[in-house]
């Protein structure tokens, strides 16, 4: 071994890096963003609401009713509304699934969806007695 | 320098620079432990003038119980007013109620809902009971 050849290891060992130097990786999919929307109205006896959106992507929609209160002092009533998910059908929506529930702050309808344009629907489920106002929590892909 | 002199000076530099370059290549990150957070607690203070209401919006970072605490009002020390628990208005102009209660000060929530991960918020609001401005202190635990 020549004195030339250990110079050039020396060298070689003083410049190579340390290990784990693995090379950058393509981020792994992950679940999809989700859209939250408040949609809030006012409902009148025996009336119905309904509110367009589109998903992005194939997902879980879910929603819930944050809210039914009187529209003159905005104190919030326990009535229960009937909250729908379905398809836009010339002026209405079309439910392809519907329950009635009692306003709450978590999830009380979920609904796994292709992408494209579906509505939710809140109707009065027969115990309005005046006008309301509500406000429907949800989420989409 | 004898060439035997001047192989072994050279391997005697190949050994230390070996050592320099293996020196830096430890994982010397030590683990931590990781900080809990949640529950959360927060606390919204304020004056409430007669017919008037305050609000204030939270964040609940996942699923879970939120409770609602009106620590302090007053004076008087037995005022009762309205604490209600709901979600923000879009436009920042207040809640959307969920459920409301009349209470006075206490040191148990008075109100305690589960919630999803999501943004909410509390309001207290004078029910006719306020004669005069009153200081509140009202605590939030959330997830």
């Amino acid at each position: 071994m020549t004195a030339r050849m250990l110079t050039m290891a020396a060298v070689a060992v003083l410049t190579m890096g340390c290990g784990d130097d693995d090379s950058p990786t393509s981020p792994t999919d992950t679940t999809p963003a989700t859209t939250a929307v408040t949609y809030a109205g006012t409902l009148d006896v025996g009336g119905s609401r309904f509110y367009s959106f589109t998903n992005g992507a194939s997902g879980s929609v879910t929603a819930f009713l944050a809210s039914v209160a009187s529209p003159d002092t905005r104190l919030p009533l326990t009535l229960p509304l009937e909250i729908g998910i379905g398809v836009p059908a010339g002026t209405g929506c079309a439910l392809t699934t519907a329950q009635i529930v009692a306003p709450g702050l978590v999830s009380q309808m979920s609904a796994s969806l292709p992408a494209g344009v579906f509505c939710l629907r809140v109707a009065d489920a027969g115990d309005l007695r005046g006008p309301v106002t509500f406000a429907v929590r949800f989420s989409h892909p | 320098m004898t060439p035997l002199v001047r192989l072994h000076v050279l391997f005697a530099i190949l050994l230390a620079a070996l050592t320099l370059a293996t020196a830096g290549c430890e994982d010397a990150a030590t683990a931590t432990s990781p900080t809990p957070t949640s529950p959360v607690t927060e606390t919204f203070s304020g004056q409430l003038v007669p017919g008037g209401s305050a609000a204030r919006a939270f964040t609940a970072a996942s699923s879970g119980t939120a409770s609602i605490t009106l620590a302090q009002i007053g004076p008087p020390a037995d005022l009762v007013v309205g604490l209600g628990i709901g979600i923000p208005q879009p436009n920042g102009a207040g809640c959307y109620l969920t459920q409301t209660v009349q209470t006075g000060a206490s040191a148990s929530p008075q109100i305690t809902v589960p919630v999803d991960a999501g943004s909410y918020c509390l309001r207290l609001h004078d029910p006719g009971t306020l004669a005069a401005q009153a200081a509140f202190s009202v605590t939030i635990v959330r997830p």
